[in-house]
């Protein structure tokens, strides 16, 4: 999960045009840092990172509004998939 | 066209409706907000506890009471509650630039006025926090209902026209909309619909009174910002209705049949409306959702929603904005204001008595927009002879290129149909030859991928496709295209950087 975060940071930079102070738990879309319609990119640049499809149902703030967030999710929906 | 239903009952008000609703099905969930569950009885309660509180704190009919606060279910409890004693609700976005904020309230000049967060000491007085409306102390009804012709809501507009204007609209006009909306998009009384709106929006507000009328049950989220939210949504409570913008559907669409699709047994219909929908996405969604009624609507502010298309049912008519509901006049006339005959273009006039009896401090705009009943949409249009209303463009938008009309809103369409364009906006300059009054210029923004296109490239594209004098003689690549909230194009933002930059 560390190599996702790097690479999840390095992206939300370079991809995702976000400016300023990026912390990991700064707020992505409630913080306007990033608009809605880029969630979907953002989505499949995490699947590709992962290996794993993101259920649409869990693309929401609690899952995606920070790095930590994501990470978090990332983890669990890895070893969700892992333990099946 | 679906048909009013027969037999009507005569008309009362909204807050009338509602204690009807909680006297006959008081356990039925009347909001839901994440794991919140209101019934209509709880519901009742808390509107006549707002009432009595806003009574005591000195308002009276025909005071207003400012609502500046997100789709929660307090909203809902201080707008009714407003109108139960006779108040006029004023709904405003929370988020709106303070400056516009501050030129709102001073218009409206509010009693009492509630947002997210209190505010002990604003330039205009206490604000308190909505939340404080969820715990009132319960008390026993002891108000009349408000007259149907007395104000009910002062809604301003956010169009695309400069100044907001204050519209406002009487217990009547709200009454008669939301009637005329359940005639056309009829549903059953235990549709659960997810309403991912603002609800000081004309559309947002709209929907939630023609649910709460009929019974129905309404799932709010706050706002539209990650698509998740809507799908649980439509899972957690088996939801049979979804509303949105364009942009949002846009958004949803992208998931395919693993989104929206997973939904199409349970979905019985959706609303969407404030700003056009590009073919391709009404054709993905009726390709997704083949047994769901896909409506779109065409509306104003001081109109509400009055056309409706539904694109299965109209799918021969997906150019243009719908058919009139019913209880609702639509009429072409001429710039003298006499009628034109079918089939002929013109200014849109739409009559009935959903129709705002006018701004609330604007008496020109007033008199230039409003007339015996009817109000003049500011759109060029024709009806055809199925009566089917198709939009050329906003008069103001209208680029006069010689002696022809042009409308931006075409050499848009055609531009965003090359590859190397992702938005267009289209203006008309001062041609600076002197010859043909003005000529067109393009705000272009390019696609995220691929190189970027010459004018010469775009020019061709357009002369390929539409007539000479409708291809921009002038390019401006830019980042972005001002929009409203709702997505709408704003072009006088762009005009008035043209004509500044002269």
């Amino acid at each position: 999960m560390d190599e996702l975060k790097l690479a999840l940071r390095r992206a939300l930079v370079s991809r995702f045009g976000v400016k300023g102070v990026l912390d990991d738990d700064t707020k992505l879309f409630s913080g306007g840092l990033i608009d809605s319609l880029s969630v979907i990119e953002l989505v499949s640049f995490v699947e590709s990172e992962i290996g794993c499809a993101i259920p649409p149902t869990a693309i929401t703030l609690e899952n995606f509004d920070s790095i930590d967030r994501i990470v978090r999710y990332a983890a669990a929906l890895v070893s969700a998939g892992d333990g099946a | 066209m679906t048909g009013a239903r027969p037999g009507e009952a005569p008309l009362i008000s909204l807050v009338e409706a509602l204690a009807e609703r909680a006297a006959r099905h008081p356990a039925r969930d009347a909001l839901i907000a994440g794991a919140r569950h209101v019934s209509y009885g709880e519901f009742w309660e808390r509107i006549v506890a707002v009432a009595h509180d806003l009574a005591a704190s000195g308002v009276r009919p025909g005071d207003r009471v400012l609502l500046a606060a997100p789709s929660v279910p307090e909203f809902a409890y201080g707008y009714f509650g407003a109108h139960l004693l006779g108040a006029v609700a004023v709904p405003l976005d929370p988020n709106a630039p303070q400056g516009r904020l501050e030129e709102l309230i001073q218009r409206a000049a509010p009693k009492v006025m509630f947002a997210a967060q209190a505010v002990s000491h604003s330039q205009f007085g206490p604000i308190r926090a909505i939340g404080e409306l969820d715990a009132l102390p319960a008390r026993a009804t002891a108000f009349d209902p408000p007259r149907l012709d007395s104000l009910a809501d002062l809604l301003f507009t956010t169009g695309t026209t400069g100044r907001p204007k204050g519209v406002r609209l009487t217990h009547r006009n709200i009454a008669t909309s939301s009637r005329h909306i359940n005639a056309v998009i009829q549903c059953r009384e235990d549709d659960v619909e997810v309403l991912p709106l603002p609800l000081y929006h004309a559309f947002g507000l709209g929907r939630l009174r023609c649910n709460l009328i009929a019974g129905r049950t309404v799932v709010l989220v706050e706002g539209f910002r990650l698509p998740g939210e809507i799908f649980a949504a439509l899972e957690n409570h088996g939801a049979t209705g979804l509303v949105g913008v364009p942009a949002g559907f846009a958004i949803l669409l992208r998931f395919g049949s693993r989104g929206l699709g997973a939904f199409a047994g349970q979905l019985h219909h959706i609303e969407i409306g404030s700003a056009p929908m590009p073919l391709e996405h009404k054709h993905s969604l009726m390709e997704m959702l083949p047994n769901t009624e896909l409506w779109m609507h065409y509306g104003l502010t001081e109109a509400a929603r009055s056309a409706f298309i539904e694109f299965h049912c109209h799918r021969d008519h997906l150019d243009s904005v719908g058919l009139a509901a019913p209880g609702v006049a639509m009429e072409i006339r001429g710039d003298d204001g006499a009628a034109r005959p079918r089939g002929e273009l013109g200014l849109l006039w739409i009559g009935g008595q959903h129709i705002s009896p006018g701004y609330w401090d604007s008496p020109d705009d007033t008199a230039r927009a409003f007339a015996d009943g009817w109000t003049c949409t500011g759109d060029v249009a024709h009806i055809d002879e199925a009566g089917f209303v198709h939009l050329r463009g906003r008069r103001d938008d209208m680029i006069k290129v010689g002696g022809f009309n042009v409308s931006p809103d075409e050499i848009e369409r055609v531009l965003c149909q090359h590859a190397g364009v992702r938005e267009a906006a289209c203006v008309g300059v001062p041609d600076p030859r002197g010859i043909a009054g003005q000529v067109v210029l393009a705000f272009v923004v390019a696609a995220e991928s691929g190189r970027q296109a010459t004018d010469a490239e775009l020019s061709d594209w357009v002369v390929a496709r539409l007539e000479p004098y409708k291809v921009p003689t002038q390019y401006r690549w830019v980042d972005s295209v001002p929009r409203t909230a709702s997505g709408k194009l704003v072009r006088r933002a762009l005009r008035e950087q043209t004509e500044s930059a002269t």
